[in-house]
């Protein structure tokens, strides 16, 4: 297997440098971007298995790359922010972002992070599953609704496959960050809510009045017994 | 209860009442006197006039007695006589109402059946005693019942000098008091008429200067609830136009300064986010150099290593101070908003102790909790509340040389109450007025080998000060050591603010 490609949009050039550093010697292969208003091409010319984006960017918001990398694929994306205020992450998670990590981060965090994502694109069970209107090819990545591809991303498949394994369980938002973002500690539930939000929009008629996901208030998520 | 608080709030009401009572007054006292003033003129040309006729008519009856000569034999003929000539005098319908009445006892004699009542005894004693003519206000009383207003004049009169009688001329005063009523009744229905008309313009006069200022109080209400776009509507160039004109321009210079001073507010948020940005970025480059470094610490030489240790714990230092630094800005910017939730005392309590465990554990400090509200459900900011027992526990163990810390909890009414006891050196009362200010150390030669970012406390206090609570600091009552207490709303809810 070769070593999975990190794309690191930050302007900083000390910070680039270290990070390259630390992820080489975890056996990651970084690439470099230094501007916002190049990053799309940038992500265009390197097709990178993961992306590193720093929210505060000359040339262009992270944000907004954010929304244009979600636009054309999936690519899992990490934002790196120095505010953890509500409003800039929820920003963030809305545009598309999978996961967030706060400066200054210690390196055992990033890698965390990073390996999560990167797993989650490796090894993948195989099987398919069938769903209401909703049917998904697990190996394939693919979800198809009456018979129409939709576009998810890793991430929301992931989260899609991790409700409708088990239609009718609950599952908490503490358990939902582990099974599908891979944390061991506990962390900011927001992902899981943007997330479900996200997935809402691309699967469900009605976004406002969710059929397939549910929201089990106080508790958590569960896929309707369809 | 309700009208007198009307009452002591309405201006308009109280100006309305109070003219159109001057109104009242007015119209009817100008009324009454001159109702007064006419019935005074009319009736007295009657009196005048009647005193005139009677002198006639005394003149005519003195005739008629001594048409009958010094020898009058039966005294009853000679009254008859008068009164027919008198009565006939008076024509048809009568003028006036004859009666004689006798000093003495004898019948009395009148015309039309007039009763001798008519005639009121006063003044039948006054022209008996005085013996000259005397008049009053009276009524006719007639055998049927009926009486009409009339002027009564009397006169005495002694027949063949031997008896006394009284000739009395009653005249009608009806037609008299006909005009006056017709007067009377038309002045009261102007007076009304008047007075109504007085008071509507009284009423909308005051309106016209009250409504505007209601408006005023309203808007300048509104205003006060934030709405600072609010502005009164100038109609015409009068005193009420200019006055609601400077309220507006008074309006506009309040809502510009309150801009000015949001927008400062709103630089200054942005100035801490930035600054949290910029200073964060080489943090977490050094950080990541450092780790690295201290990753690889035993391939060093001994100094070189010791170095990486001193730089990574010296780092994590740095940043705990400036996580502090940058929480104590957002605290002052007002930029720290609470997130409210309901939560148990005994579980927020729990967790604290559970974390800060290890560093119990090393210091070797024992942390006992007594809790007497076991089921005590707080409103707060968990998070914050949590980060403030937690920074009392840290500095009881790191200030106070104490072996042992004890946590209780009380609720009292609508207050919980979680006091964190130390056993250890005390507080001077001195120190215990300083221990919440930034930076400060009891004894600055030997706590910073401690650590910590002499923020702790300043941060407790503003985490509970925002939840509208407070916490006092004071000595032990027995034993020596500190007791911090935090006394917080059990809701927020109830809290005015």
């Amino acid at each position: 297997m070769s070593a999975v490609r990190v794309l690191v949009v930050d302007d900083d050039s000390a910070l680039a440098e270290m990070l390259g550093i630390v992820l080489r010697a975890e056996g990651f292969e970084p690439l470099f971007c230094p501007d916002g208003g190049l990053a799309i091409h940038s992500f265009r010319t390197h097709k990178p298995d993961l992306v590193l984006l720093d929210v505060m960017l000359p040339g262009k918001d992270g944000v907004q790359i954010c929304r244009e990398i979600r636009s054309e694929s999936g690519t899992p994306i990490i934002m790196l922010t120095a505010k953890n205020d509500t409003a800039d992450v929820v920003l963030g998670l809305e545009a598309g972002a999978d996961d967030y990590i706060v400066k200054p981060f210690k390196p055992r965090e990033l890698v965390a992070r990073l390996r999560a994502r990167a797993r989650r694109e490796g090894a993948r069970e195989v099987s398919a599953l069938s769903y209401g209107p909703l049917s998904i090819d697990v190996r394939g990545h693919t979800v198809k609704k009456n018979g129409l591809t939709i576009q998810l991303t890793p991430l929301e498949f992931d989260l899609l496959v991790c409700l409708l394994r088990k239609p009718g369980q609950v599952f908490t938002r503490e358990v939902l960050l582990q099974e599908v973002w891979d944390y061991r500690h506990p962390a900011d539930t927001r992902l899981v809510n943007v997330h479900v939000q996200r997935l809402r929009t691309k699967i469900e008629d009605d976004p406002e009045n969710p059929t397939i996901i549910l929201t089990v208030r106080g508790v958590g998520y569960k896929a309707s017994v369809a | 209860m309700k009208l007198l608080a009307r009452w002591r709030r309405s201006l308009s009401l109280r100006v309305i009442a109070g003219s159109s009572l001057l109104i009242l007054v007015i119209v009817i006292a100008s009324s009454t006197l001159l109702i007064n003033q006419v019935r005074t003129g009319v009736i007295e040309s009657k009196v005048s006039d009647s005193l005139v006729d009677a002198v006639v008519g005394l003149d005519l009856a003195i005739d008629v007695v001594e048409s009958f000569g010094p020898d009058v034999g039966s005294t009853p003929t000679v009254v008859d006589a008068v009164v027919a000539t008198l009565a006939r005098r008076s024509g048809e319908p009568a003028a006036y109402e004859v009666l004689m009445l006798s000093n003495g006892g004898d019948p009395e004699r009148s015309s039309n059946l007039v009763l001798p009542s008519s005639v009121p005894a006063d003044l039948i004693f006054r022209v008996f005693a005085e013996n000259t003519q005397h008049w009053t206000y009276t009524e006719i009383d007639y055998l049927d019942g009926s009486s009409v207003p009339a002027i009564a004049v009397g006169a005495p009169m002694s027949i063949a000098e031997q008896q006394q009688y009284g000739l009395f001329l009653l005249y009608p005063t009806a037609q008299q008091q006909q005009v006056v009523n017709v007067v009377q009744s038309a002045l009261w229905l102007i007076s009304v008429l008047l007075a109504a008309s007085l008071i509507v313009v009284v009423v909308i006069l005051t309106r016209r200067i009250t409504d505007p200022i209601r408006t005023a109080a309203d808007t300048a209400q509104k205003i006060a609830a934030g709405l600072l776009d609010e502005r009164l509507t100038v109609s015409g160039e009068d005193e009420v136009a200019r006055w609601a004109e400077s309220f507006n321009l008074m309006t506009e210079s309040l809502e510009k300064q309150i801009k000015r001073l949001e927008d400062l507010s709103i630089v200054q948020q942005r100035f801490v986010s930035d600054v949290s940005h910029e200073l964060r970025t080489p943090v977490t480059t050094v950080r990541l150099a450092a780790d690295l470094l201290h990753s690889k610490r035993n391939e060093f030489p001994p100094e070189i290593s010791r170095a990486a240790e001193l730089l990574q714990g010296e780092l994590d230092r740095f940043e705990m101070m400036l996580a502090d630094l940058l929480e104590i800005s957002r605290i002052d910017a007002g930029a720290s908003l609470l997130q409210i939730s309901e939560t148990s005392v005994f579980d927020l309590v729990h967790r604290v102790i559970d974390s800060i465990l290890p560093v119990a554990n090393a210091a070797g400090i024992k942390i006992e909790f007594v809790e007497e509200a076991s089921n005590l459900v707080i409103s707060v900011d968990s998070r914050r509340i949590e980060r403030a027992i937690r920074n009392l526990i840290t500095n009881a163990i790191k200030h106070s040389g104490t072996d042992r810390i004890r946590i209780e909890v009380e609720s009292e009414l609508d207050v919980c109450i979680i006091s964190v006891i130390d056993y250890g050196v005390g507080l001077s009362s001195e120190h215990k007025s300083q221990v919440f200010q930034r930076f400060w150390r009891a004894d600055p030669s030997r706590s910073r080998d401690f650590g910590g970012t002499g923020l702790g406390l300043s941060i407790a206090l503003e985490d509970i000060k925002q939840h509208s609570g407070e916490i006092n600091v004071k000595d032990n009552d027995d034993k020596p050591g500190t007791q911090f207490v935090i006394t917080v709303p059990v809701s927020q809810k109830a809290v005015l603010r």
